[in-house]
């Protein structure tokens, strides 16, 4: 400011009837506080709005229960016989049931090449799916969690090896390192398959955690643990790893299509579980050299597939946008 | 600029090395010892201790890995345990078509997803853009394999316009040649070709609300010119580094749907080995596909330098 | 009195938001002469961005100017279709954006980036078609044409050295002070008569503040722009504005000359302003900061929107709402029914 000869001008000349700060009071304004959602209630609310998402948790829902309650809900049994090759709604007579008696039943999605009931097959294909999905989220979840935490919690060098590696693991085609792993196995089976898938995804959970870690690692109450001489492992598993809740719920709901299309393409190619039992990847593959004349047989699974993994891919897309995620963390 | 690409180059060439390693102690961590598993139960000793001569498993772990290195870079890729041809043979006639496979669902996959993905943000929340989306959405639900079922019966069996099997080398004519790779192709590319999209369309998107944009309607720059000149290269620079990560889609693809359309390639290749427990076929393939894979890769961040000036041109001077 | 460069009158932009309405420019009048340098005085919040962006036309949606008048050199601009606005912006009007960091575009050189300016709006026969503008972004510009020099030319009258070398470099090679110099080139390319310039140094470090401010006032003798100097630094304002406007809360609250309005302020809110503010001859002075923070846009219901905050409310101040009124010397007014007279009007 320039020129001015007097010491400072002479403001606020007289208080008027409402000083600073005071107000009529049929002009008072309220403060409306924003109340801060919990998770659980940003997750219910987003279901409510976005449609997309509610519809894939119905059928994320459908998809479990039918899994978990498989031989209640399908109509026959997996290795029950009918007519071969038997097109869509179309339908069987005889005794089915041991009963004495003829029943006509409809066979909603046709029958194979070995004359099982497809749609029942699919349903305990579900089963297998939904397990070994489960199994191999499971397994890189744990192996990844510790690795993640390791490595931002020591930081420094160890951190540097342990990321790199896992990085490079994971840049890797999921179904050329599942072959691979396939291959050094040596054998078939689902918990060959879970390995074999499993350790494609270890890098996104080390990732999201060791993320956490890092950002948590500096906060007071952390420091406080250890100046009371809490061990390292106990700090890790009850102060750092709750806050990473979020990224890794989403995570996993991204997670399990992907470990459901990986253990199809493994099954598909006869790498991955053994050759009876009905999963869905397994079930395209028996179709393939009948598409010419039952193309039902690879399709109804394939749809299948297709139906799960969508309403996952929806259902976690939305939960990413309800729990304010971006993209850079969870992909 | 030069100096990012060596740094890449020497990258790639590191990651092959490692890939090798891996490869190599893979092989031997087989559980049974790899001999064993390739002959089988009921193999006589005589023949187990002549293979495992002739493969050089009786020599010390680190002479073995420097033989291993100095066989490849030879050229002596070994032997097939079945069918006693070269591997570098059977390699050698199975490689362009997984490759032509591959490179035409690249161009395919970006031909579509571009477009697209500039359709959807500019359109946002109108019909172009709900169908772009929810293409995009199944396309990542769909494995690759089934897309080319889904193809092989619709175009093959039911129109009848493509084949369903087999391959037509490109020396027989191009027409035929595509002929024979368009269904495969699209069953690769459409997976990547959806999660490209998506980046795409999430890139403008953000591209388009960057201040610079801004300034550029202060000037009185016209929308299209906006769009094509002033924004799209600056969303690209995400999208050139998904469709990179996504090739892995592609290599992975490409395994599965030669199997549905009976194509003699790595990915054939790869799994009739292991079923065999043919091993140096198997290590060889291996190599082979995380060579392509890395190559691919080493293109794209070459491809950055095209694409970012910042990367072209370093940092400040002034 | 001289034919205005700018006449705005009673100017009102508003945001529709969940909450209710934000009343970002409440009934605002401004004018500005050619070849002078008006400054807009506010913090952060107090609208004048948003006035900025209203007076080029470029306010984001859902935001709308929903009345008054905005007159340039005589013509309505509210009253032009959307392509006459475009070619007046960037033109005969121009802005210079705040951030320099993230203003230009780190996929054009800077070069390119002022001769676009300078072929959209002056005559160069060069084409500005769409296949042209692409055929210029893939091969660069051609270096012989005149939007080229022109650009060089500016790089030259803004003090950048080498300015030939120069144009063809990425924004990323500029220095933080040198990119604002190149956003101030690219807007007086095309030789507008107004310049809107929205907090042009508060991104960048106090020396280089200085040189930017010089370099504004040379340009404007050079060019005989005028310029809208849009800030809230109190310092810079008096450094280079010939008049000043005060914003609250989406309304003017005070104007006058420079030196008139920081000797004698008069509105109680510009006497809040100047009392916080250090000042180096009296480096011992106890700084008053003004009670309260800045109201919240959204439907304001009192008539003068500092009065929550103002030492002198009387009831009145609450329900009437202030009308400009002569006070101190020459074109001085304030809005506040607490000084000068009803009577006593511009």
């Amino acid at each position: 400011m320039s020129n001015t000869e007097d010491d400072q001008p002479d403001f606020a000349r007289y208080e008027g009837e409402f000083g600073a700060g005071e107000v009529p009071v049929e002009y008072e304004i309220e403060d409306t506080i924003e109340e801060h959602a919990s998770t659980a209630e940003r997750i219910v609310s987003t279901l409510k709005r976005d449609k997309l998402a509610f519809l894939g948790a119905l059928v994320v829902v459908a998809f479990v229960l039918t899994a978990i309650f498989a031989p209640y809900v399908a109509p026959h049994g997996p290795e029950q016989q009918f007519g071969f090759m038997q097109e869509p709604l179309s339908e069987s007579t005889g005794d089915f049931n041991g009963d004495g008696q003829q029943e006509t039943v409809t066979h909603y999605l046709g029958t194979d090449s070995f004359g099982y009931d497809i749609l029942t097959r699919i349903i305990y294909g579900a089963q297998i799916s939904l397990l070994v999905a489960f199994a191999t989220v499971a397994f890189a979840f744990t192996i990844g969690t510790a690795l993640g935490t390791t490595a931002g919690f020591y930081g420094g060098k160890l951190d540097s090896i342990i990321m790199r590696g896992i990085d490079f693991i994971w840049a890797f085609p999921t179904i050329i390192l599942g072959v691979g792993v396939i291959a050094v196995l040596g054998g078939l089976g689902w918990l060959n398959v879970v390995i074999a898938i499993g350790i494609a995804f270890i890098d996104d959970f080390a990732r999201i955690v060791r993320g956490e870690v890092l950002s948590i690692r500096e906060e007071e109450y952390i420091t406080a643990a250890e100046a009371v001489g809490m061990s390292d492992s106990r700090i890790m598993l009850r102060e750092i790893l709750p806050n990473a809740v979020s990224p890794i719920i989403v995570q996993a709901t991204l997670m399990i299509p992907l470990a459901i299309l990986g253990e199809a393409a493994l099954s598909f190619l006869g790498l991955g579980v053994k050759p009876t039992t009905p999963t869905w990847g397994l079930l395209i593959s028996d179709g393939r050299q009948f598409i010419s004349q039952a193309w039902w047989i690879s399709v109804m699974p394939g749809l299948a597939i297709m139906t799960v993994v969508l309403a996952f891919n929806t259902l976690g897309d939305g939960l990413r946008d309800a729990l304010d995620i971006s993209e850079q963390e969870v992909n | 600029m030069w100096r990012y690409v060596a740094k890449r180059t020497a990258h790639a060439f590191f990651v092959m090395w490692l890939v090798a390693t891996t490869v190599f102690v893979g092989l031997r961590s087989v559980p049974g010892g790899p001999v064993r598993a390739m002959l089988g139960q009921e193999a006589t000793p005589e023949a187990v201790a002549s293979l495992r001569a002739e493969l050089g498993l009786n020599d010390p772990l680190y002479v073995q890995y420097v033989d291993w290195f100095a066989s490849m870079l030879t050229g002596d890729f070994g032997r097939s345990i079945t069918s006693s041809e070269s591997v570098g043979q059977l390699i050698a006639s199975a490689a362009p078509r997984t490759i032509s496979i591959a490179a035409l669902a690249v161009t395919l996959g970006l031909a579509i997803a571009i477009p697209a993905g500039i359709i959807g943000a500019t359109r946002r929340n109108q019909s172009a853009d709900y169908v772009a989306t929810l293409g995009a959405f199944v396309g990542i639900s769909l494995p690759a394999f089934f897309v080319g079922i889904l193809l092989a019966i619709v175009f093959g069996v039911w129109l009848g316009w493509f084949p369903v099997v087999g391959y037509t080398p490109l020396s027989e004519g191009v027409i035929p040649w595509l002929r024979g790779i368009i269904l495969p192709s699209i069953a690769v590319g459409l997976p990547y070709a959806a999660g490209v999209t998506r980046m795409m369309r999430s890139s403008l998107i953000e591209t388009l609300n960057e201040q610079y944009m801004r300034t550029a309607v202060a000037k009185g720059v016209t929308s299209r010119t906006r769009l094509y000149k002033h924004a799209l290269q600056n969303a690209l620079i995400p999208v050139v580094t998904i469709a990179g990560i996504q090739l892995a889609l592609i290599l992975g693809g490409s395994v599965t749907v030669e199997i549905v359309f009976g194509i003699q390639g790595l990915g054939r290749v790869l799994v009739n080995s292991i079923l065999e427990r043919n091993y140096p076929v198997t290590q060889m393939t291996i190599l082979l596909v995380a060579g392509i894979f890395v190559f691919m890769n080493l293109l794209v961040d070459i491809m950055y330098t095209a694409i970012d000036p910042r990367i072209r041109y370093g940092g400040e001077e002034a | 009195m001289p034919t205005s460069v700018l006449e705005v009158e009673n100017l009102h932009t508003q945001f529709p938001t969940d909450r209710g309405i934000v009343r970002a420019v409440d009934g605002v009048d401004l004018s500005i002469r050619p070849g002078e340098i008006v400054g807009l005085v506010g913090e952060s919040g107090s609208g004048k961005s948003v006035l900025a962006e209203s007076i080029l036309g470029i306010v984001e949606g859902p935001g709308e100017i929903t009345g008054g008048e905005i007159q340039f050199q005589g013509e309505s601009l509210l009253n032009m279709t959307d392509r006459q606005r475009q070619s007046v912006r960037g033109g005969r009007m121009s802005m210079i954006f705040q951030d320099p960091m993230n203003s230009l575009n780190p996929t054009l050189t800077v070069g390119e980036q002022i001769a676009e300016a300078v072929r959209i709006h002056r005559d160069t026969n060069e084409s500005i078609s769409f296949p042209a503008e692409i055929k210029r972004k893939i091969l660069g510009a051609a270096k012989d044409k005149p939007a080229w020099r022109q650009a060089i030319n500016m790089l030259e009258a803004v003090q950048i050295p080498e300015p030939e070398a120069r144009a063809a470099d990425f924004p990323h090679q500029f220095s933080g002070g040198m990119r604002q110099r190149a956003m101030i080139a690219m807007a007086l390319a095309s030789e507008p008569d107004l310049v809107v310039a929205d907090e042009p140094t508060t991104a960048l470090d106090v020396t280089i503040q200085a040189q930017i401010l010089e370099e504004l006032e040379n340009l404007k003798e050079e060019f005989d722009t005028a310029i809208l100097l849009i800030t809230h630094d109190l310092a810079v304002v008096a450094e280079t504005c010939d008049r000043v406007n005060v914003m609250y809360a989406g309304k003017i609250v005070e104007r006058a000359e420079t030196q008139e309005l920081f000797t004698s302020p008069e509105h109680p809110y510009t006497q809040g302003l100047i009392a916080s503010t250090p000042q180096i001859e009296n480096p011992n002075a106890t700084l008053e900061p003004i009670q309260g923070n800045v109201p919240d846009l959204i439907d304001i219901e009192y008539a003068c929107h500092f009065a929550p905050r103002c030492p002198e409310a009387e009831r009145e101040c609450f329900e009437q709402t202030p009308d400009f009124r002569l006070v101190g010397d020459g074109d001085h007014e304030a809005a506040c029914l607490r000084r000068g007279s009803a009577d006593d009007r511009l």
